[in-house]
C-alpha cells in the first residue's frame, strides 16, 4: 500500500511538471506571437520622434491618445468601417451558404464530372490573383457594377478554399448517419441543414471567420473597383498614411490598431463557439 | 512680363469659361495620387476652380500611390472608360498617347512658352504638347547643418566630406553614422552623376546606348567610391536621418517635409543646398507627374473642361500655391517672379535653392521602354552599391541590357 | 452478355446516378455561377494573354505565339525567381505545418489560458502586414535589431539580415512561418475538436496512453485537415509576394535575391512597365508548376487520408 502511494505521488509530480511545461510553452509561444502586436500598440501612442529611434524605444514617454484622433481625421474612416463591416458580413453569410451546399455535394454526392470540376476549382487557386484583376475589372465595368456594392460583394460570395475545407469535414461524417435519416424519411436537403451543419459547427465557424477576415483585409480589389471615398474600406484607408517620400508611422499604427479590433473581438468570442468541445459521445 | 502673362491667362480662361458656361453643366473626373499631406491643398484648388467655373463639376478621386493609380488607369483604358483627367509619369503616358486629348493645341503660345523649357520637351510627343507638368520636384542635397557648416559644392568636396563624417561614435567597430546615404533601386541618383559628367543614357535619336561611354562609366565609378561612406538601404532616408545614421544625402525636394521633421524631432537642424556640381554641370533629376486628358468616350464639353482645369492648375498663382504647400516647384516661369513666390522664398530659403535647381534640371526621356530601362538602371546601380560588381562590369552589363530595350 | 467495347464508368448506367448528378449540380450552382464569372473567365483570360504582346490601347495587342515564353525562359531573372520560389516552398511548407501541428495539440489541451493563447497565435495572421513589416524590419536591423542583439549575447557576430543576398529568402521564410503558423493551427484545431470522443474512449479501453494515442488515433483522424492545410499551404506559398514587398520596402530584396515568381510577374506586368503578355506567360508557368506538384501530392496522400 505504501508503494502505490509513492508511485501515486510520483505520478502526480510528473503530471504537474508536464502541465507546467505546457503552460510555459504556451506562454513563450504567445509572447513571440504577440511581440509585433505589442509594438504596434505602443507605437500608436508615441510621439513621431520616438517611432524610429535606434535603439528602439518600447514604451512611449507620453501616451498620445491624440494620434488616434488625428488618424481618424485623415480619411473618412467612419465610412470605411461601415463599408468594411457591410462587405465582410454580407460576403461571409453568402459564402457560408454557397460553400455548405457545394462542399456537401463534393463530399457526399456522386455526380458526373465530379473529379474534373474539383480539379478546375483547385486549379483556379493556382493563378496569382494579381493576374485576374484586369479581366475582372473589365467584367465588372461591363456589368455596370464598378464603384457599387455589387462589385465588392457578389464576386466574393463563393470560395474554393471554403469548399475544399468544408468538404474535408463533411467527408468525416459517417454515411450511416445519412442512411439512417433516409430511412426515417428525411430528404437530403433537410439532412444537410438539420444534422450535418450542426455537427460541423467548428468547421463552419472556421470558414466564416476566415472569410470575414479575408473580406475585412481586402485591399487591392476594393481599390481597383471603387472610386468614391464613401465606397472604400479600412485597408484602403490605411494607405492614406503613406506617400512616396515618407510615412506617418504613429498614425498608421493607430489606424491599424483600430482596424484589428473588430476582427480580434470576433475571434475571441467565436473561438469558444467553434472550438468548445464538440464532445459528441458517439453516433450510437 | 509676368503681369502680361497673368492677364492673358486670366482673360483666356474667362473667355473659355464663358463659352463653357454658355453650355450645359458638365462633370469631369480627376484621378490623383495625392495622399493625406497633399490632398487638402488639391481639394482647395479644385474648389476654387469650381467657383470660377460654376458649370463644371470636378469629381476628385484618390486612387492610391502612383503605382496603384497607374494600374487603375491602365485597367480603365482596357475597359474603355478612363477618367477625364489623371496625373501620370512620362513612361506611363507614352503608350497611352493615341487615346489622349492633347492639351498643348488648346493653349496660347504665350502660355506654352511660360512652361519651363526642360518640362516642355518632356511632355512633347511627336511634336505635340500632349500633357502638362504639374507636381514636379527636383533633387537637392539635404544636410545636417549642426554637423556641416558649409555644404559641399563639388564632387570632390562631397566625397571628402562624406569620408570625414563617417564615424564610429562609440568605438565598438560598427559605424554609427555615415557621411551620406544611397538608395539602391533609385536610378535617379545614378543619373544625376551621369548627367553631371556630361553623359546620357541614349544618344539623341535613340539608336545607340551611350551610358557605357567614359562619362557614364566615370559617373558609376564616382558612386562606387562613395560606397564605404554611405548608408545603403532601400527604405526612406528620412528615417535614417532621424536615427542619426546619415549626415547628408541627395533626395527629392518633395521629401522636404519628412526630412525636416525627422531632423527637428530628433534635435538636429537641417539645411538644403544644390546638389554638388560634377565636372560638367550641376544638374539634378526632375521627378513628378504630368496632367493628361483622355479622349476615349469623353464628350467635347468634358475635354474642354478638363483642359481648363489643367490650365488652371498650372496658372502662375496656382502653381505657386500648390508648390509652397507640397514641396514641389512651380512649373511656369512667370511664377518664379510672382510676389507670392518671392514672399515664400524670403521665409523659406530652401525654396530658393530648389527653384535654382529646378530651372537647371533634367527630366525623364520619353522612350517607350523607359519603364524597363529604369529598372535595369536601378539593378546596375544596386550591384555597385552592394559590392556585387565593379563599376566597370556593372556598366558593361547595363549597356547590353539597355541595347536589348532599344527596339519598340 | 457481351461486354460493350467502350468502357463507360459503371455508374453512368444507373438512372439514380444521373438523378443524383442533377441534384448535385443544383447544390453546386450558386458557388459555380459566381466562380465561373469571376474566377474561371479571368483565369482563361490570363492564359490567352500569354500569347499576345500586350497593348493597353488596343488590348490584347499583337499575337506573338510562344514568343513570351521563349523570352522568359531566356531571362536569368526568371530562373532566379523560380529558384527562390522553390527554396521558399521547400522550407516554409513543412516547417510551418509541423509547428502548427504541435501548436494545435497544445492549444487543444484543457489548460486555463487557452483562449488567450489561441488569440495570440492567430493575431500574427490578422495583424496588418504594414505593422508586422515595421516590427520585423526592426528585429532584423543590422545594428539595433532584436535578432542581432540575441546573437550578440551568445557571442555571435552581427548579421546583415536584410541586405545580404544570401540571407534574404531565409528572413522571409522566418517571417512567413511566424505569420501562418497560428492560422494553420486554428484549422487543425477545428479538426482536432471534430474527432469523435469515442475513438479516444476505445483507445483508453485498449490501454493506450499519451504519445501512442496521439500517433495512432489523433494524427490519422486529423489527416483530412492535415491534407487540406498541406495542399493549401503549398499552393499559397508558391504565390508568396506581399511579405517580401513590405519587408524589403517595395523591392525584391538585395539584388533581387528575394524575388519570387509572383514578384517577377508583378514586376513585368506592373512595376517596370505593363508587359502583361510576359507576366501572363510567367503566370501560366507558375500554374503548371503548382498543378503538377498538387497532382503529385493528391495522388501520394489520397490513400493516407482517413475519414471517420
Amino acid at each position: 500500500m505504501l508503494e502505490s502511494a509513492r508511485t501515486g505521488r510520483q505520478y502526480l509530480v510528473r503530471q504537474q511538471t508536464y502541465k507546467l511545461g505546457l503552460y510555459s510553452l504556451m506562454l513563450a509561444g504567445s509572447a513571440i506571437m504577440l511581440l509585433p502586436f505589442f509594438w504596434m500598440i505602443t507605437t500608436s501612442f508615441k510621439a513621431p520622434s520616438e517611432v524610429l529611434r535606434m535603439p528602439p524605444k518600447w514604451i512611449p514617454t507620453v501616451w498620445l491618445w491624440s494620434n488616434y484622433a488625428k488618424a481618424w481625421a485623415v480619411a473618412p474612416f467612419g465610412w470605411y468601417f461601415f463599408n468594411s463591416f457591410f462587405m465582410a458580413i454580407t460576403t461571409t453569410i453568402g459564402e457560408v451558404f454557397t460553400t455548405i451546399l457545394a462542399a456537401y455535394a463534393f463530399a457526399k454526392m456522386r455526380f458526373a464530372g465530379k473529379g474534373v470540376i474539383f480539379a478546375i476549382l483547385l486549379a483556379t487557386l493556382m493563378i496569382p490573383g494579381q493576374m485576374l484583376l484586369i479581366p475582372n475589372y473589365v467584367m465588372i465595368n461591363r456589368l455596370g457594377w464598378h464603384d457599387q456594392y455589387q462589385a465588392l460583394i457578389i464576386p466574393w460570395l463563393a470560395s474554393v478554399f471554403g469548399i475544399f475545407l468544408l468538404r474535408q469535414f463533411f467527408r468525416s461524417i459517417p454515411d450511416e448517419l445519412h442512411d439512417a435519416a433516409k430511412i426515417d424519411g428525411c430528404s437530403r436537403f433537410r439532412f444537410l441543414w438539420r444534422i450535418v451543419v450542426p455537427l460541423s459547427k467548428p468547421a463552419i465557424m472556421t470558414v466564416a471567420l476566415l472569410k470575414f477576415l479575408g473580406s475585412w483585409n481586402s485591399f487591392q480589389w476594393v481599390l481597383i473597383m471603387t472610386n468614391r471615398e464613401v465606397m472604400r474600406t479600412v485597408p484602403v484607408g490605411l494607405m492614406s498614411f503613406r506617400s512616396e517620400v515618407g510615412t506617418a508611422y504613429e498614425q498608421l499604427m493607430a489606424a491599424s490598431v483600430l482596424a484589428i479590433i473588430p476582427v480580434l473581438i470576433l475571434f475571441f468570442f467565436t473561438q469558444k463557439q467553434f472550438i468548445q468541445g464538440v464532445a459528441r459521445t458517439g453516433i450510437k | 512680363m509676368l503681369r502680361k502673362v497673368i492677364l492673358v491667362g486670366l482673360i483666356s480662361t474667362m473667355l473659355a469659361g464663358l463659352t463653357v458656361m454658355a453650355q450645359e453643366p458638365v462633370t469631369i473626373q480627376f484621378w490623383h495620387s495625392m495622399s493625406s499631406g497633399h490632398q487638402p491643398h488639391l481639394v482647395a484648388l479644385v474648389d476654387e476652380f469650381m467657383a470660377e467655373n460654376p458649370n463644371i463639376n470636378v469629381e476628385l478621386t484618390y486612387q492610391g500611390s502612383y503605382g496603384d493609380t497607374e494600374d487603375k488607369v491602365n485597367a480603365s483604358v482596357v475597359a474603355g472608360n478612363p477618367p477625364t483627367m489623371v496625373q501620370l509619369y512620362e513612361n506611363v503616358i507614352t503608350p497611352l498617347v493615341e487615346v489622349l486629348y492633347p492639351i498643348g493645341p488648346h493653349m496660347t503660345q504665350l502660355e506654352k512658352d511660360d512652361i519651363l523649357d526642360g518640362l516642355v520637351e518632356n511632355n512633347t510627343f511627336n511634336g505635340v504638347l500632349v500633357s502638362v507638368p504639374w507636381n514636379k520636384s527636383i533633387m537637392v542635397l539635404y544636410y545636417r547643418s549642426d554637423l556641416i557648416s558649409a555644404p559641399p559644392t563639388t564632387w570632390a568636396e562631397f566625397a571628402a566630406m562624406s569620408a570625414d563624417l563617417t564615424v564610429d561614435l562609440d568605438g565598438d567597430g560598427v559605424i554609427d553614422r555615415y557621411g551620406t546615404g544611397l538608395r539602391p533601386y533609385n536610378p535617379e541618383m545614378y543619373l544625376n552623376y551621369v548627367v553631371q559628367n556630361g553623359g546620357s543614357i541614349l544618344n539623341d535619336d535613340w539608336t545607340a546606348v551611350t551610358i557605357g561611354e567614359t562619362e557614364g562609366l566615370e559617373a558609376m565609378q564616382y558612386a562606387e567610391s562613395l560606397v564605404p561612406y554611405s548608408f545603403i538601404s532601400p527604405g526612406y532616408l528620412s528615417d535614417a536621418l532621424g536615427a542619426g545614421q546619415v549626415a547628408m544625402f541627395v533626395d527629392t525636394s518633395a521629401g522636404y517635409y519628412y526630412n525636416n521633421k525627422a531632423a527637428v524631432d530628433n534635435g538636429y537642424t537641417m539645411g538644403v543646398s544644390r546638389v554638388p556640381a560634377g565636372p560638367v554641370n550641376a544638374k539634378s533629376a526632375i521627378q513628378g507627374t504630368n496632367l493628361v486628358v483622355f479622349d476615349m468616350g469623353q464628350t467635347q464639353a468634358q475635354k474642354d473642361a478638363a483642359v481648363l482645369l489643367a490650365k488652371f492648375l498650372i496658372r502662375a498663382d496656382n502653381t505657386v500655391y500648390w508648390s509652397t504647400r507640397g514641396g514641389y516647384l512651380p512649373v511656369v516661369k512667370s511664377a518664379y517672379s510672382s510676389q507670392a513666390w518671392l514672399d515664400y522664398v524670403a521665409d523659406h530659403p530652401e525654396a530658393a535653392v530648389e527653384a535654382e535647381a529646378m530651372v537647371d534640371g533634367f527630366a525623364q526621356i520619353l522612350h517607350p521602354n523607359y519603364g524597363q530601362m529604369r529598372s535595369v538602371l536601378g539593378s546596375a546601380f544596386e550591384e555597385v552599391l552592394l559590392g556585387a560588381a565593379t563599376a566597370v562590369d556593372a556598366v558593361a552589363n547595363l549597356v547590353i541590357e539597355l541595347e536589348a530595350l532599344l527596339d519598340y | 452478355m457481351r461486354r460493350p467495347k467502350l468502357s463507360i464508368p459503371y455508374e453512368w448506367k444507373s438512372r439514380s446516378f444521373w438523378l443524383e448528378s442533377c441534384q448535385a449540380y443544383l447544390y453546386l450552382l450558386p458557388a459555380l455561377a459566381i466562380l465561373a464569372v469571376f474566377t474561371f473567365y479571368p483565369f482563361f483570360s490570363a492564359f490567352r494573354l500569354s500569347l499576345f504582346k500586350w497593348s493597353v490601347v488596343r488590348p490584347p495587342g499583337d499575337y506573338v505565339g510562344l514568343q513570351n515564353y521563349t523570352k522568359i525562359f531566356a531571362d536569368k531573372w526568371f530562373w532566379n525567381a523560380v529558384w527562390n520560389t522553390f527554396y521558399y516552398v521547400a522550407v516554409s511548407v513543412p516547417v510551418t505545418l509541423f509547428l502548427a501541428l504541435l501548436i494545435a495539440n497544445l492549444l487543444n489541451k484543457p489548460l486555463k489560458m487557452r483562449a488567450f493563447a489561441r488569440t495570440s497565435f492567430f493575431l500574427a495572421y490578422i495583424t496588418p502586414l504594414v505593422a508586422v513589416a515595421m516590427v520585423w524590419s526592426w528585429m532584423y536591423n543590422w545594428h539595433f535589431g532584436l535578432f542581432n542583439y540575441i546573437l550578440g549575447l551568445f557571442g555571435g557576430s552581427l548579421v546583415n539580415w536584410l541586405m545580404d543576398p544570401k540571407l534574404s529568402m531565409l528572413t522571409v521564410i522566418i517571417l512567413s512561418v511566424w505569420r501562418f503558423v497560428g492560422y494553420q493551427a486554428i484549422i487543425l484545431l477545428a479538426g482536432l475538436q471534430n474527432i469523435d470522443k469515442m475513438y479516444y474512449d476505445a483507445a483508453k479501453v485498449d490501454g493506450a496512453t499519451g504519445f501512442r494515442v496521439w500517433w495512432h488515433v489523433t494524427i490519422p483522424l486529423l489527416t483530412p485537415q492535415i491534407f487540406f492545410v498541406f495542399i493549401m499551404s503549398m499552393i499559397g506559398s508558391f504565390k508568396v509576394f506581399t511579405e517580401i514587398y513590405v519587408l524589403f520596402s517595395g523591392t525584391p530584396g538585395p539584388l533581387k535575391s528575394a524575388e519570387t515568381l509572383v514578384y517577377y510577374i508583378l514586376r513585368k506586368g506592373r512595376f517596370d512597365g505593363t508587359q502583361l503578355g510576359i507576366a501572363a506567360a510567367a503566370s501560366v508557368f507558375l500554374f503548371a508548376v503548382i498543378f503538377v506538384f498538387t497532382l503529385v501530392q493528391l495522388l501520394v496522400t489520397q490513400r493516407r487520408v482517413h475519414y471517420q
